[in-house]
């Protein structure tokens, strides 16, 4: 049996699995592989691996793909309001966000400064907004004390695609 | 304008066409062919079935909303699945996806239904060593960081290049390279230290 040799690189033989490597080395670590039962094995393994994460992802996704199909269909139609009315409920939205991202601000900035470092893990998520404009998540801190974080993440489909 | 009925297949640009003249036909096309698939994805990257289907949701509303930011200068389907990932990566959701594991560790039904009676294929023992699996695995992919998992599961699932990955991600081919080797370490590494606790136990 050969001894592992230097090159019987783990990152080689992972890169090696993925179709990674340069068509030259691909040749001699193919070589290299065959003739070295440590190598061998690595493979093996990373199959072995592979296999097991696709079919368990695959397995743990088995879900209710029709509820999601309805409910989304039932959201477009709700959406397909007038003109004239989206955009009452958009000014409406903006009216709420402002005052509330304000604030958010404000106290994000009073905690960061009174705050001591290195503590002080939250506890519970006392109520998660998510708006077009931005999202506010209030938590509560050990000392009972609340934390607003506020998200400002519109959406820009531009940024999505770049 | 007529379009297709349930039966038929639609091809891409037809989908994309019914999609922005708004057609609802279209849409549910659209959901019927990609939702599963994004969820695969959603799923690999949060570990998380509410999550995802909140994921995918989101991602497929948003895609008829903003379908004529759409420029076809790649497939749709690499579109819908770039979304999905940066969706995914938001980090208003990664800071509450951390958040609810530390407070909740299990996913609601994991682990559960361990004794289920055996069949003739399945005896007992099987059902049991397989579930036991699936409960190892399911942790064992916890353990890798959400940045090298994400790499991970886009070469597992989706068989990208190390190129692609880097593109989505924004990152080096080298960083791809080795968030992979590290996933699959830290991976094989948890489920042996996890399978030699049973033993022992
Ligand atoms: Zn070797």
């Amino acid at each position: 049996m050969k001894k592992p040799s230097r090159n019987c690189d783990p990152v080689i033989v992972s890169r090696f699995f993925d179709k990674e490597l340069d068509p030259a080395d691909n040749a001699s670590v193919d070589r290299h592989i065959n003739s070295c039962p440590s190598c061998r094995k690595m493979l093996d393994d990373l199959k072995t691996l592979s296999r097991q994460v696709r079919t368990h992802i695959t397995g743990r996704c088995d879900t209710d793909h029709a509820s999601i199909e309805k409910s989304l269909l039932e959201t477009i139609c709700k959406k397909k309001t007038p003109f004239g009315e989206r955009v009452k409920e958009a000014m409406l939205a903006k009216k709420v966000w402002i005052p509330v991202t304000a604030a958010a601000s404000l106290l994000l900035v009073f905690f960061t400064v009174f705050q001591s470092p290195g503590v002080s893990e939250p506890s519970a998520i006392i109520a998660s907004l998510s708006g077009d404009v931005s999202s506010v998540v209030i938590i509560e801190t050990p000392r009972t004390r609340q934390t607003i974080l506020w998200f400002n993440e519109e959406f820009n489909p531009e940024r999505l695609d770049l | 304008m007529s379009y297709k009925t349930n039966t038929q297949v639609w091809d891409e640009t037809e989908l994309v066409l019914g999609l922005k003249e708004k057609d609802e036909e279209a849409y549910r096309e659209l959901v019927r062919q990609y939702q599963a698939k994004l969820f695969r994805i959603a799923y690999g990257i949060t570990l998380d079935r509410e999550e995802s289907s909140d994921i995918v949701q989101d991602v497929l509303l948003r895609v008829y909303q903003h379908i004529h930011t759409f420029k076809g200068d790649s497939k749709f389907y690499f579109w819908l699945r770039r979304i999905t990932i940066n969706m995914c990566l938001n980090w208003h959701r990664r800071w509450k996806r951390r958040f609810r594991w530390r407070h909740q560790p299990l996913e609601k039904g994991e682990g559960e239904n361990v004794m289920e009676l055996g069949t003739e294929s399945y005896s007992p023992e099987t059902l049991y060593r397989e579930k036991e699996l699936e409960k190892i695995l399911q942790e064992g992919l916890k353990t890798i960081p959400e940045d090298a998992r994400t790499v991970f599961i886009l070469k597992e699932m989706e068989g990208l290049s190390y190129e692609d990955i880097a593109g989505i991600l924004k990152i080096n081919k080298g960083t791809v390279s080795s968030r992979i080797f590290y996933a699959r370490q830290k991976l094989k590494r948890s489920i042996s230290s996890m399978l030699d606790q049973g033993e022992t136990e």
